[in-house]
């Protein structure tokens, strides 16, 4: 008969054991590849890449309202584009030159996106200020 | 001037931290009172100081003197004043300084736990070497008192965001109850640098860990209550990395109330309870270097800064220096006692842990996947909430199984048989109820939440009975019986409230709908089971915004609902770059939360909107307030 420490251990394992593996089947099942706008372009043909987070810079004036309530827009990392379409809500910081985080499918030319995020652009550090700030103990 | 003298006063603080740190290095090897006294001393005096920087900053913010770098930057002409109070924590500098001040006060409160008196120098020392890296971040790296060569005539602003009543008062909660962590941290540590070999530690940390466990909760609970009311945050929970490392020290801190108790009681799991508040300080610490570096990409990043080299180098130093000492100093804190049956609370307590620790593991793992898939394979890989919640589910699902027969086994030598008896009539009893719940809901994750949460308030139910039935036989008065299991009714509530909100997160999320659409004024739409029509669209302009806004009327299963969603453009647009803000109409009742958006004008006299109905997410709210509840009952005991 083994100790209650002996049968604690192999409990011990036995959920690690089962633990890992479900991690593992978890990562696998819910991956998705974040990217900029030159790789998802040029990683398309890859199979793998099924699902994509894609960030890139909103191009000024690009973006365009549907009549079914999507809206379109276009994201560039400053080497190449891609065009962007999304239904749902729209992240109220959300407008031109910011940087947007869509997710969803690239299928073609056209990234059909469910889901989209928008960085917040002050980032509490404006070049500006930091600049012109006069520090006592530097 | 002001900022002179704040700056000032931060960097004689500073020198203050270095001389504290030296004359309890050297007092407590020379065992030299007259030093340790200086030490004590520089926490008063570090106190004081900060105190005063603090009221010096809130004076500048309230005055709005955009001389301040801090404040041209965070507030703005049109801000009132409570918002510009709490612009003192909108900011990296100013969070800074309130989070200094805050362990400033906590490390003075040390020397009054008295029963220890052979710990609190050790202990001391930890806390404040913690609280001078803070100091050292305000003065030599952030320091929220810097000035600007040409004086704005008006601020930036605050973000329209965070113009919030959560705004107010999250942040600030999860800071005390982040910061309060630190205290248990320095028993502990203290306790292992003065070779000390009782318990002392743990029995002078619980009323800290109660508290931080508190606020945690609670700042947790406005954190999501914030989320699910702003728009584009996901709801209550997205598995976002700065909402995971709020959460992972609130999972390792729950972990360490549930073992302390073995140690409190047969002086057991004496080791691992070390290295368990060590997680959770850590993590901790952990969780404001991933919020304030911005080393991961997450909605909620509203400051990003240099400060995450320095903050790399403390955790190493801390995590080393930490471990250091418990591996010189761990023969002397082995347990006494032995676990002798795998029936005893004891044990159960232990597979608490595990499960706990498995989910922390769990969201690490899954917050910092980015980071480590770049490292190994140069692509960047994000898990999303499928991993989560894939793991997740069977390890709550084993948390509340523990749940309900954990808090009624007995100690030591728990025998199978008896527990098995106990256990019978609720089990009956649950699968009664799933078979009733079955007549209602159809999916089969739900029908076990609810299997185990019957059985659960069951057994809880069947425990309170029957003592009090035993108790009134033997001619004790109800309130007598209830002081007696004060404690452990106490943490039937918290059970209870956290069995509340399970249900409320499984409900919410197997049967929350959304749907698009478009209406005109008048028109009206049928979606699923429910009924809804535009009135009308307004447009109004106050002093500060345009106000674009729609009324709508609900009709569900015969009841009527007005929602009125808004669009507001901000006039005063500063440096701040967002001016617009999406007012959510949101209509709550127990059942069900009516959640519309008004997106946009088409400008073709449509109006295009989207709907969410969450079910029972009341539940998810009452449940937290709940527990919490029975966490500061439980603490209010302990203190008298």
């Amino acid at each position: 008969m083994a100790s209650p420490k002996k049968k604690i251990q192999i409990f011990v394992v036995i959920i690690g054991l089962f633990f890992s593996f479900l991690i593992y089947k978890a990562v696998e099942s819910s991956l998705v590849y974040y990217l900029t706008v030159s790789e998802a372009l040029a990683e398309k043909s890859s199979s793998k890449f099924k699902r994509l987070r894609v960030s890139g810079i909103v191009e000024e004036g690009s973006i365009k309202k549907n009549s079914d309530g999507s809206i379109n827009f276009i994201i560039t990392d400053k080497v190449k584009t891609i065009n962007v379409q999304y239904k749902g809500e729209v992240p109220d910081i959300f407008t031109d030159e910011i940087e947007a985080v869509v997710e969803g499918e690239l299928i073609d030319t056209t990234f059909i996106a469910n889901k989209l995020f928008a960085k917040c652009p002050t980032k509490y550090e404006d070049e500006a200020y930091e600049e012109s700030k006069v520090s006592f103990v530097k | 001037m002001l900022n002179n003298i704040g700056e000032t006063l931060l960097f004689i603080s500073f020198l203050a931290g270095l001389i504290g740190l030296y004359s309890y290095f050297v007092g407590i090897r020379k065992k030299s009172n007259l030093l340790v006294s200086i030490g004590t001393r520089s926490i008063l005096a570090i106190f004081a100081l900060l105190s005063i920087s603090v009221l010096v900053l809130i004076y500048l913010l309230t005055t709005k003197d955009y001389s301040n770098a801090y404040v041209a930057k965070n507030i703005s002409n049109d801000l009132s004043f409570i918002y510009s109070i709490a612009a003192l924590w909108a900011g990296q500098e100013g969070s800074l300084l309130l989070w200094s001040w805050i362990l400033s006060l906590y490390t003075l409160t040390i020397r009054f736990s008295k029963p220890f008196k052979s710990l609190l120098p050790s202990s001391e020392s930890v806390s404040l070497f913690i609280l001078s890296f803070f100091i050292f971040l305000i003065v030599f790296v952030e320091s929220p008192f810097d000035t600007l060569g040409a004086i704005p005539l008006n601020g930036r602003g605050l973000n329209p965001i965070l113009q919030n009543f959560y705004m107010a008062i999250h942040p600030l909660t999860l800071y005390i109850g982040y910061i309060a962590l630190t205290i248990p941290f320095a028993f502990a540590l203290g306790s292992i640098i003065s070779k000390d070999k009782t318990d002392n530690w743990v029995l002078r940390s619980k009323n800290w860990t109660y508290f931080s466990w508190i606020f945690l909760s609670l700042g947790l609970l406005l954190g999501s209550r914030w989320a699910y009311l702003e728009l584009g945050w996901g709801g209550y929970w997205a598995w976002d990395p700065v909402e995971n490392v709020a959460l992972m020290p609130w999972l390792a801190l729950t972990a360490f109330l549930h073992s302390s108790m073995a140690q409190e009681t047969r002086s057991l799991l004496r080791r691992w309870n070390i290295c368990l508040i060590f997680l959770a300080f850590f993590l901790s610490i952990f969780g404001t270097f991933i919020t304030r570096s911005g080393l991961i990409s997450s909605v909620h990043s509203f400051a990003q800064s240099s400060i995450g080299p320095y903050f790399i180098v403390f955790i190493i130093l801390t995590v080393v220096f930490a471990i250091f000492m418990y591996q010189k100093n761990k023969k002397l804190i082995s347990s006494n006692e032995d676990i002798v049956s795998l029936f005893s609370k004891e044990n159960f307590l232990i597979f608490n842990n595990i499960f706990f620790l498995i989910i922390t593991l769990t969201v690490f793992l899954g917050t910092v996947f980015p980071i480590i898939s770049e490292a190994f394979t140069g692509e960047k890989i994000l898990v999303g909430p499928t991993f989560y919640d894939l793991v997740n589910f069977p390890n709550v699902l084993a948390l509340m199984s523990l749940m309900s027969v954990a808090p009624i086994i007995p100690w030591k030598t728990g025998k199978l048989s008896p527990i098995l008896m106990l256990l019978l009539k609720p089990v009956i009893l649950s699968i009664l109820t799933t078979f009733v719940a079955y007549m209602f809901f159809d999916n089969f994750k739900v029908l076990l939440i609810f299997f185990i949460s019957s059985f659960v308030i069951f057994v809880i139910l069947q425990d309170i009975i029957v003592e009090f039935k035993l108790q009134l036989a033997r001619g004790l008065k109800w309130k007598d019986i209830l002081s007696k299991r004060y404690r452990r009714y106490c943490s039937f509530l918290v059970h209870f409230g956290i069995i509340l909100l399970i249900i409320g997160i499984t409900l919410s999320s197997v049967y929350g709908t959304k749907s698009d659409f478009i209406l005109s004024t008048g028109q009206s739409l049928k979606i699923n089971d429910y009924d809804i029509k535009l009135l009308e669209t307004y447009k109004k302009e106050s002093e500060a915004k345009n106000i674009l806004g729609a009324k709508l009327l609900l009709t569900d299963s015969g009841s009527s609902y007005y929602l009125y969603p808004e669009q507001n453009l901000y006039k005063y647009e500063g440096n701040r770059e967002i001016n617009k803000e999406t007012e959510v109409a949101i209509y709550n009742t127990l059942k069900k939360d009516y959640y519309l958006i008004l997106i946009d004008d088409m400008e073709d006299g449509r109006f295009n909107f989207k709907i969410y109905i969450n079910p029972w997410v009341s539940l998810l709210w009452i449940g937290s307030l709940v527990s919490i509840l029975g966490g500061v009952l439980i603490m209010f005991r302990r203190k008298i």
